[in-house]
């Protein structure tokens, strides 16, 4: 789920980087939905397939051999850019922006009361 | 920790350390608003690199990506009170709100950041010229895919979301996700065949 793929590490090896046969399986969630392919009025092709883990590499390769070549290529791009780690020089930054002053209360009848009352 | 970040590690010390990320979450947002400035950086360790990588890949830009996560993580704890179920949800909004007015910004005003000549962002010092261009070409071809289909691309192939995830991220359904996703992949198909199928 989401909240493992939001760490510091990254995506997780299971998340989609290069398709490959390991992603014949697909996960419930990407097949439920074909209405998907309808609104798009074009067939699903085998490249598509592989690339939402619904075929394997091979399979692309053979129905559309140029078309899969490319993809691998642009898929090794993707996968390298889902491996980009904040520069170390940002986070410094970003914490530094941080206003000084404390977070404001919360708003509602808790953050009312302390307004009013003082904690 | 990612490799070559120099900022102090999480500690022991930090609230949330060892919880369910989401219940951590909240333990350190109880700690800030408590008045616990500085545990607002264990938040910014945890997400800043997915966030980070999702503002790169919508704008294209080191600089715009890292004024958009600056921006976001300060109104975040400005408004941290206001949080109401998942942490990570929440935030991811904000700055996917932040990369989407930007592009809206820059389209408006017609500065032409596409078509620049600049060496990719994504550009190591020793990769090879076919590399250099296959990632200057699929900037160039990012940047002509509209907003809703970029950051489909984008949380499906650079961030390797399910599309369970996105879905629940964006708020709309799995098939009008598949829908982007794969239009986006025919945009861009169309754009680089030429060369490189």
């Amino acid at each position: 789920m989401m909240d493992d793929r939001l760490t510091p590490e990254g995506a997780p090896e299971s998340a989609l980087r290069r398709p490959d046969s390991t992603l014949r399986t697909p996960d419930a969630a990407d097949t439920a939905a074909p209405e998907a392919y309808e609104f798009t009025g074009r067939p699903v092709t085998e490249v598509q397939q592989w690339l939402d883990g619904e075929a394997s590499e091979a399979e692309a390769r053979r129905a559309e051999p140029r078309e899969a070549a490319m993809w691998a290529k642009l898929t090794d791009e993707t996968a390298r850019r889902g491996r980009m780690t904040t520069p170390a020089p940002v986070l410094d930054r970003l914490m530094a922006a941080i206003p000084a002053q404390p977070a404001p209360e919360p708003d509602g009848v808790l953050g009312k009361v302390k307004k009013l009352f003082g904690k | 920790m990612a490799p070559g970040v120099t900022l102090a590690p999480v500690t022991t010390t930090v609230p949330g350390q060892g919880l369910d990320p989401a219940d951590a979450d909240q333990q350190i947002i109880s700690s800030v608003l408590a008045g616990d400035r500085d545990a607002f950086g264990a938040l910014i360790h945890r997400y800043s690199d997915p966030l980070y990588r999702h503002a790169m890949g919508m704008t294209g830009s080191p600089d715009v990506a890292e004024d958009i996560l600056q921006q976001s993580f300060i109104k975040a704890y400005n408004h941290l009170g206001e949080v109401r179920g998942r942490f990570d949800a929440w935030l991811f909004r904000i700055v996917a709100n932040g990369c989407k007015d930007w592009l809206k910004n820059i389209r408006r005003t017609h500065v032409s950041y596409e078509e620049d000549d600049q060496p990719s962002p994504y550009a190591t010092p020793d990769e090879d010229l076919d590399r250099t261009e296959l990632r200057r070409d699929l900037d160039r071809a990012l940047a002509q895919l509209n907003a809703s289909l970029r950051e489909a691309f984008v949380m499906k192939h650079v961030e390797g979301r399910s599309y369970e995830e996105m879905a629940d991220l964006l708020g709309t359904t799995v098939g009008a996700l598949k829908m982007r996703v794969h239009r986006a992949r025919e945009s861009l198909q169309a754009l680089l065949e030429e060369k490189y199928a």
